[in-house]
């Protein structure tokens, strides 16, 4: 029932931006990976304690975003399916995640926004995730942000070691601090945990701390340090690993009561590397390591992987609504512009060559929806614009983000050419 | 009653009469207003026919000669300063073609006369400095003097008309005349400079930052075709990065003190990797929320 109201929320949220069509980016990314860990906490996704069955993995998963953006409004949806299947016993992790995110930008130095979202998994049990979590950033110079978000996680787990189901809910608080250190040094640190904690928020705080590196190719490294703390007061026995939500969730056998301190160390190492914009290769290792005050122990896991993303940006809107983005080429002493344009009519080029006369000058189908047309150009600049005819209806056609465009003084723009 | 009704009749004759009689007159008065102003165009060089077709398309779009003439007015003080008219009248052109309301039709048109009238003092001086002259020997782009002077008319004056200020624009150019530039720069990389400075994202609320963006642009290797892109690309890395137009400058900024080529910079503005905070969004990366019982913080 949640699940649909979550998604009628979101899917809600989303109408009135639906006339922003216009403005909408897409982006589709698969990641393939296979690894080996030896405690399920480090694998992606799932992020549950298990330490039995160290494993060989995969991971398939395909994630979708959409952009919207309207002068200070930023609005995006991402959703996307994970199938991570175990090879030691021959089980699966998988399941979906959606979440939609608002941004708006108060002043030059401010945004605020909020993140609402959903995702379920299942394999031998299920675990179903909702969140809202509003943020607020603030840009205190042009190279930093400083980000604080809270919000509520509604966390539901179904079937988990033939236990009752539970669920709960957690309030949580987050501060995180981005800096770049030129352009190359991206560093990023975070403190996270319960508003339940405060005051006290030294029992249950966690820190992180990252540096990447950026390449001038688009490769990037990155290692991270995460430090997380829980204390608590609970009735225990010795014996390792917990109940749901990680090693933190004492075992139900308990003989006395005392205070536990746990800590996570974790450092992670991850490289990518592009082969073309659209596919990357990624490595990573990770090692961790567990220290309860009430056990006394040390455990310390590993998990590496690698695998290969894949980027697709693909056109959105209805055709007649698809943006162009010419491109001019000098032959000689002639201009040849080059457009590419999959919809009926015809189109035509209509500007200061022209005397903005319609319907303009004729761009005439090459191949696979290629429109060309040559222009012979006196030294200066010219602006214009693309015409789309079809039957009695006229279209002035939108240009494409990567097209050379200035206002044109009647609240639209035009492209521009300047010849020499 | 019947008195009453030859009255009627009477002032019924009387008026239709002397609307008949004073009808010519009317259409008279009208023909000499337009007629004048076609006329004093023509003698100022105007191409007459030009003037008729936009009269032919004016009249498809319901404006009668009279409005017309009014339109056509800022082209012609234009001619009569011996300025560079044609932006005005290719500006009429657009509008009609793109069906524009007259009343703002009109409006844009005075206000490029004007911005195009006072661009004069800047560009004129700015044209006579030693190393622009230097530069435009040495770039020898076949355009003559006078249709370089009014392609710098006509940018400086969209600039002006576009809100920049006379004092920002001045500033501009001179920051532009330096030896560093001029020795590496053509006449198509200033005109091209001119035109995208009113249209760079941050040239509303900080004129002086686009300003030094260009400057910094054209020292660190970009052309005449890499700044046509960059009001563009810069709107995108806002779009894509949902930051301040100024951290996008100051990326670009420490991308061009790396040494970083102008093709890079670009790019890395179209997808959004410039701007010196968080990276756009990307489904699925470790990061984001719902992923599991931690990093949901």
């Amino acid at each position: 029932m949640k699940f649909k109201v979550i998604s009628m929320i979101i899917i809600s949220s989303l109408l009135p931006f639906s006339s922003m069509s216009q403005g909408v980016q897409a982006t589709l990314m698969s990641e393939f990976r296979a690894g080996y860990s030896s405690n399920t906490y480090l694998n992606p996704f799932f992020s549950e304690w298990d330490r039995s069955y160290p494993s060989g993995f995969g991971l398939a998963s395909t994630f979708g975003q959409l952009f919207w953006d309207k002068d200070r409004h930023k609005f995006e949806l991402n959703g996307g399916y994970v199938y991570e299947p175990f090879f030691s016993n021959q089980t699966t992790w998988n399941g979906y995640l959606a979440y939609a995110r608002y941004n708006g930008q108060i002043s030059s130095k401010l945004n605020a926004g909020v993140n609402i979202g959903t995702s379920s998994f299942q394999s031998d049990f299920k675990r179903n995730l909702h969140w809202v979590q509003p943020y607020i950033t603030w840009f205190p110079s042009a190279f930093t942000s400083v980000n604080f978000k809270t919000g509520s996680n509604f966390r539901e787990y179904v079937g988990f070691q033939d236990s009752i189901d539970t669920k709960n809910r957690i309030d949580s608080y987050a501060l995180e601090i981005e800096s770049w250190v030129g352009v190359r040094w991206q560093v990023k640190g975070g403190v996270y945990g319960s508003l339940e904690n405060i005051p006290a928020i030294h029992e249950g705080i966690s820190t992180s701390l990252s540096v990447g590196h950026l390449f001038i190719n688009g490769s990037r490294i990155t290692t991270e340090l995460q430090l997380l703390n829980y204390s608590s007061e609970a009735t225990i026995t010795i014996d390792e690993g917990g109940g749901p939500g990680g090693p933190f969730d004492p075992p139900t056998q308990t003989t006395e009561t005392q205070s536990i301190n746990d800590q996570i160390w974790r450092i992670k190492l991850e490289g990518s590397y592009p082969f073309t914009k659209n596919i990357s290769a990624f490595a990573a290792a990770e090692h961790s390591n567990y220290r309860s005050s009430a056990t006394e122990t040390n455990i310390g896991d590993i998990q590496f992987s690698g695998g290969i993303r894949l980027f697709l940006n693909p056109a959105l809107g209805a055709p007649e609504r698809r943006k162009v983005s010419p491109d001019w080429q000098r032959q000689s002493n002639k201009y040849q512009v080059t457009v590419r344009y999959r919809n009926n009519g015809n189109l035509y080029l209509v500007g200061d060559f022209n005397e903005w006369e319609k319907p303009g000058i004729p761009l005439t189908e090459e191949s696979n929806n290629k429109f060309k047309a040559i222009l012979d150009l006196e030294p200066g600049m010219y602006e214009y614009r693309i015409l789309l005819i079809s039957g009695p209806d006229e279209e002035w056609l939108e240009f494409s983000n990567n097209a050379s465009t200035v206002k044109d003084g009647f609240g639209g723009s035009n492209a521009f050419i300047i010849v020499e | 009653m019947k008195k009453s009704t030859n009255i009627i009749k009477a002032i019924i004759s009387t008026t239709l009469l002397s609307l008949i009689l004073l009808l010519p007159a009317f259409v008279s008065a009208q023909e000499t207003a337009f007629s004048i102003l076609t006329q004093k165009a023509a003698n100022l060089g105007i191409d007459e026919s030009h003037i008729t077709r936009l009269q032919e398309r004016a009249q498809a779009n319901g404006i009668n000669e009279e409005q017309l003439a009014e339109i056509l007015a800022p082209a012609v003080a234009l001619a009569e300063d011996n300025l560079p008219f044609d932006m005005v009248l290719e500006k009429t052109s657009e509008g009609l073609a793109k069906r524009v309301p007259d009343h703002v039709l009109l409006n844009v048109l005075r206000g490029l006369q004007e911005a195009t009238q006072r661009s004069v003092d800047i560009v004129d001086p700015w044209l006579q400095a030693p190393g622009v002259q230097n530069m435009l020997e040495r770039t020898n782009s076949g355009e003559s003097a006078q249709q370089f002077r009014n392609n710098m008319l006509k940018s400086t004056g969209r600039a002006l008309n576009q809100g920049l200020s006379e004092e920002t624009v001045t500033k501009f150019m001179d920051e532009l005349n330096n030896d560093e530039i001029m020795s590496r720069v053509s006449g198509r990389d200033i005109i091209t400079s001119l035109t995208i400075l009113p249209d760079l994202p941050t040239s509303a609320d900080n004129p002086e930052l686009s300003s030094q963006l260009i400057i910094r642009s054209l020292k660190g290797g970009f052309g005449s075709s890499d700044l046509q892109k960059l009001p563009s690309a810069m709107q995108m890395a806002q779009s894509r990065g949902q930051l301040p137009a100024g951290n996008i400058v100051n990326g670009i900024f420490q991308h061009l003190q790396a040494g970083s080529p102008a093709a890079e910079i670009l790019q890395g503005l179209f997808d959004g990797k410039i701007g010196g905070g968080p990276p756009a969004g990307v489904p699925g990366k470790p990061e984001n929320p719902g992923r599991g019982n931690n990093g949901n913080g």
